[in-house]
C-alpha cells in the first residue's frame, strides 16, 4: 500500500481511538452513560406511580401507553438524583426528558431505567419520540422541578 | 462463452431480454420516487406547522411517511443495487446474465413491490419502514417486502456462476475492482437479510396472519437492527464502486491506488454487520459492555470511509493536475464541475461534499453515551439525509439516467439542467439538514406530525423555540423538491427523445491506476479469510445480546396504529 495511505489509515484509527477513550472517560468519570441492564427479576409494571425512598430519593415509575404517559405531571426536587423506571403498556414508545440526557425507549416486555439530576427549576416536557400510532404527536407529560 | 463485445468501442451488448428487464429495474423505482419525494416535501410542511392536519389530499401523515421511507430507502436502493450489479457483472466479466434467473429476479422484485404497495396506499400499513411491532400491518406488506428481498437474492445468486467461469478463464487475475465492490455489497446484503428473514418469516408474518398471538418485541427489534445498519452499507457501497472505478476517469484522471480500494471494501465486509446495537443504546435489556463493543466496531467501520475520502480526493487531485491545475489548490478549479457532458462528475462530487458532513454526524450518533442527546430526535433525520439522501441518492439519480440512456440508445436531453440538479439538491440539503439537526438538539422528535401539536400555536404543547428550525427545514425541503422536479423534466425529455446511438451497449468509464494493483498473493486479493473474520465478529458481538433479547418477560399482542385496544386480547 502507498505510504500516504498507510499514514491516513493509522491517523484515522488513532483519532477514532482517542474519541472512543473520551467517551469511556465521560461514562466512568462523569457518569454520563447509556441505560443499564436491569436484572431479569424486574418485571414490567402496568401502573405509573411515584415513590420516595427512606433517604429521600424520588423514584418515578412511568407507563407509556397510546397516547399518554402515566403519571402525567410529577414534581421533583432540583439538584437531587431522581430514578426513572419505564414500562410500555401497549406498543413501543419513546421517552425524552427535554434538556437532559434522559433519552429512553419504552419496549414491551422489558423495563428501562435512568437516573437524572435536574439543576434548574422549571417545566420539563417529556416527549414521546418513537412513532406509536395516529396520535403520537400528542403524547407529552411534564416534570416540574422545584 | 464470452459475451458479444465490440473491441474498438469497449462496450458490451446486453441481450434483448436483459435489456428490457434492466430498463424496468431503472424506471420503476424512479417513477415511484415521485410519490416518495412528494411526501418528503409534505412532511417538512407538516413539521413546520404549514399543514396542521392529520392528512393532506387523502394521504395521511404517517401513511405518507411509510411511503417515503419504503420507496426511497428500500425500493429505490434495492432496485438500483441490482440494476447496477447486473450492469457491472455483464460489462466487467464480459458475460451475459442467465436469462431465466434475471427474469425471475426482476419478476419477484416488481411483484413484491406491487404487493406491498397496495396496503400502503390504502392505509393498512401505517407502520413506517422500520415496521416496529407490536404495531401491525396487513400481511401483504410483509409478504411483498419479503419477495422484493428474495428477488435481489436471486439476482446475486445469478452472478455467481458467471463469476466462477471468469475466475476459471482468468487464473491468477485479481477480480475487477467494480466486480469485487458489487460482490461485497451483495455478500453484506445476503448476510444481513438473514436475520431480517427470520424476523419476518417466523415472527411478523405468522403473527400478522393471526397464527400466533404474541411475539417477543426485544428480539424482533434486535433482529431488525442486525439487518438495519448493514442495510446502510448496502445503500452506500454501490456509490463507492462508482467513486473508485468511474469517478477518477470521468474527472480526467486515474485512481490513486486500487490496493486501498480493495482493502476498504474488505473492511466493510468485516465491520458493517456487528454494529447494530448502536441503534439500541437507549433500550433496556442489554449489558452496557455489548453496547460499548458495538460502538467500538462502529468507529472501526468509519476507517474504510476515511480511507475512501483520502483515495478519492487524491485521485481527483491527480485529475485536476492532469487538466493543468497548479499549486496546492489549483487542481480544484480545473475539475469538470459544470461539464454538461460529464453529469456523473457533478452527481458524484455533490454527493461526496455532502457525505463529509454525513459521515461526521454519523460518528456522533455512534458515540455511545453522546447518543443520549440526539437519539430519535431530528438530529438523526438530518444526519441520514446527508448519507442516504446525499451520495447514495445522487449517485442513484445520476447513474439511473446514464443506464437508461445506454440501454435505450437515447441521449440525455436537457443536459445543462441535468448538471444543475445535484448542486441544487446540495444547496437545499445544506439548509434542510443543519436545521433538522439543530432542531433535534433543541429536542424536536423525528417521525412526528409536529403541525398538530408542537408547531400549532393553539396547542398546549406549542414550542415557540422550535419554530425557526422547523421553518428552515421546510425551505430546504422545497429547494430539494425543486431539484427533483428538474430531474424529472430531464427524464421526460430523454424518454421523449429519439434513439441516436446504438441500443443496449453498456459502456462504463473505467479508471486506470496511478499506483499498481495488489499482487494476487496479497491478502487483499483474497475473500475467504475476510469472510471468516466477518462471521466470527458477528458471532462474538451478537451471541450474548441475542440471548438477552430472548428473555423478554412477556410476548406482545398486535395493535392497529389508530386504536389503543389490542387486536387480540391475550390472557396474562
Amino acid at each position: 500500500m502507498d505510504r500516504l495511505e498507510k499514514i491516513v489509515l493509522v491517523f484515522s484509527a488513532g483519532l477514532l481511538g482517542i474519541f472512543f477513550l473520551a467517551l469511556l472517560a465521560a461514562a466512568r468519570l462523569q457518569a454520563i452513560d447509556v441505560p443499564p441492564c436491569l436484572p431479569p427479576e424486574v418485571k414490567p409494571f402496568s401502573a405509573g406511580r411515584v415513590d420516595t425512598l427512606p433517604d429521600g430519593t424520588r423514584q418515578l415509575f412511568y407507563v407509556a401507553r397510546m397516547w399518554r404517559f402515566e403519571p402525567e405531571i410529577v414534581e421533583v426536587p432540583v439538584g437531587k438524583p431522581v430514578d426513572i423506571f419505564l414500562s410500555a403498556g401497549d406498543v413501543t414508545h419513546g421517552f425524552y426528558l427535554s434538556w437532559t440526557n434522559t433519552n429512553l425507549m419504552a419496549i414491551p416486555g422489558a423495563v428501562n431505567a435512568y437516573t437524572v439530576k435536574i439543576e434548574k427549576p422549571g417545566i420539563y416536557p417529556i416527549i414521546c419520540h418513537e412513532y406509536c400510532g395516529s396520535a403520537h404527536q400528542n403524547m407529552v407529560a411534564y416534570i416540574l422541578a422545584k | 462463452m464470452t459475451g458479444p463485445m465490440n473491441p474498438t468501442k469497449n462496450t458490451f451488448s446486453v441481450a434483448p431480454l436483459s435489456r428490457v428487464l434492466m430498463i424496468i429495474e431503472v424506471v420503476l423505482p424512479i417513477a415511484l420516487l415521485v410519490l416518495g419525494i412528494y411526501h418528503g416535501f409534505l412532511q417538512a410542511l407538516y413539521r413546520a406547522g404549514v399543514i396542521q392536519s392529520s392528512s393532506f389530499m387523502g394521504l395521511g401523515y404517517y401513511q405518507g411517511l411509510t411511503l417515503h421511507g419504503v420507496v426511497n430507502a428500500i425500493v429505490l436502493t434495492t432496485f438500483f443495487g441490482v440494476a447496477l450489479g447486473n450492469g457491472i457483472m455483464q460489462y466487467y466479466l464480459r458475460k451475459p446474465l442467465i436469462p431465466w434467473v434475471h427474469a425471475a429476479s426482476t419478476g419477484l422484485m416488481v411483484g413484491g413491490t406491487l404487493i406491498a404497495a397496495v396496503p400502503m396506499l390504502v392505509g393498512l400499513a401505517d407502520v413506517l419502514y422500520t415496521f416496529y411491532p407490536p404495531l401491525r400491518a396487513h400481511p401483504a406488506f410483509y409478504i411483498g417486502a419479503t419477495l422484493l428481498v428474495v428477488g435481489s437474492w436471486v439476482a446475486f445468486f445469478g452472478w455467481l456462476p458467471l463469476l466462477q467461469r471468469w475466475i476459471r478463464e482468468n487464473p491468477g487475475m485479481p477480480l475487477p475492482l467494480a466486480v469485487l465492490g458489487m460482490l461485497i455489497t451483495f455478500l453484506i446484503w445476503f448476510l444481513c437479510t438473514i436475520p431480517l428473514a427470520i424476523e419476518v418469516l417466523f415472527m411478523l408474518i405468522p403473527w400478522s396472519l393471526g397464527w400466533i398471538d404474541t411475539i417477543n418485541i426485544p428480539l424482533a427489534r434486535t433482529l431488525f437492527w442486525f439487518f438495519g445498519h448493514p442495510l446502510v452499507y448496502f445503500w452506500l457501497l454501490p456509490a463507492y464502486v462508482i467513486y473508485y472505478v468511474m469517478l477518477p476517469k470521468v474527472a480526467g484522471g486515474k485512481l490513486y491506488s486500487p490496493y486501498a480500494a480493495r482493502l476498504a471494501f474488505l473492511l466493510f465486509l468485516v465491520l458493517s454487520i456487528p454494529v447494530g446495537l448502536h441503534h439500541q443504546y437507549t433500550e433496556p435489556g442489554f449489558d452496557r459492555v455489548w453496547k460499548a463493543l458495538h460502538a467500538l466496531l462502529t468507529f472501526g467501520v468509519a476507517i474504510p470511509s476515511f480511507m475512501t475520502a483520502f483515495t478519492v480526493s487524491a485521485s481527483l487531485e491527480y485529475a485536476g493536475v492532469q487538466r493543468g491545475g497548479r499549486g496546492l489548490f489549483g487542481w480544484i478549479g480545473k475539475l469538470p464541475w459544470l461539464d454538461a457532458n460529464r453529469p456523473l462528475f457533478a452527481y458524484s462530487i455533490a454527493g461526496l461534499l455532502i457525505f463529509v458532513f454525513g459521515g461526521i454526524t454519523g460518528l456522533v450518533n455512534a458515540s455511545y453515551n453522546m447518543n443520549q442527546t440526539i437519539h430519535n430526535t431530528g438530529f438523526i433525520s438530518g444526519h441520514f439525509h446527508m448519507t442516504v439522501g446525499g451520495p447514495v441518492f445522487l449517485i442513484i439519480l445520476g447513474m439511473s439516467l446514464e443506464l437508461f440512456s445506454q440501454l435505450t440508445g437515447k441521449p440525455i436531453r436537457g443536459r445543462g439542467w441535468n448538471v444543475a440538479v445535484p448542486y441544487l439538491w446540495m444547496l437545499g440539503l445544506f439548509i434542510f439538514s443543519p436545521a433538522m439537526m439543530y432542531g433535534g438538539l433543541l429536542g424536536q422528535p423525528r417521525r412526528t406530525n409536529m403541525g398538530l401539536s408542537y408547531l400549532d400555536p393553539s396547542s398546549p404543547h406549542f414550542r415557540a423555540d422550535w419554530v425557526p428550525t422547523a421553518l428552515l427545514t421546510g425551505i430546504g425541503a422545497a429547494i430539494m423538491t425543486l431539484a427533483f422536479v428538474i430531474y424529472l423534466g430531464v427524464w421526460i425529455a430523454t424518454i421523449a427523445g429519439a434513439v441516436r446511438h446504438s441500443v443496449g451497449e453498456l459502456s462504463f468509464p473505467t479508471a486506470e491506476y496511478v499506483h499498481g494493483d495488489a499482487p494476487t498473493t496479497s491478502v487483499v486479493a483474497r475473500l475467504r479469510p475476510w469472510l471468516v473474520i466477518a462471521l466470527l465478529l458477528i458471532l462474538v458481538s451478537y451471541w450474548v445480546p441475542l440471548q438477552q433479547a430472548f428473555r423478554a418477560s412477556e410476548g406482545a399482542a398486535p395493535y392497529a396504529p389508530d386504536n389503543p385496544v389490542p387486536l387480540i386480547q391475550v390472557e396474562k
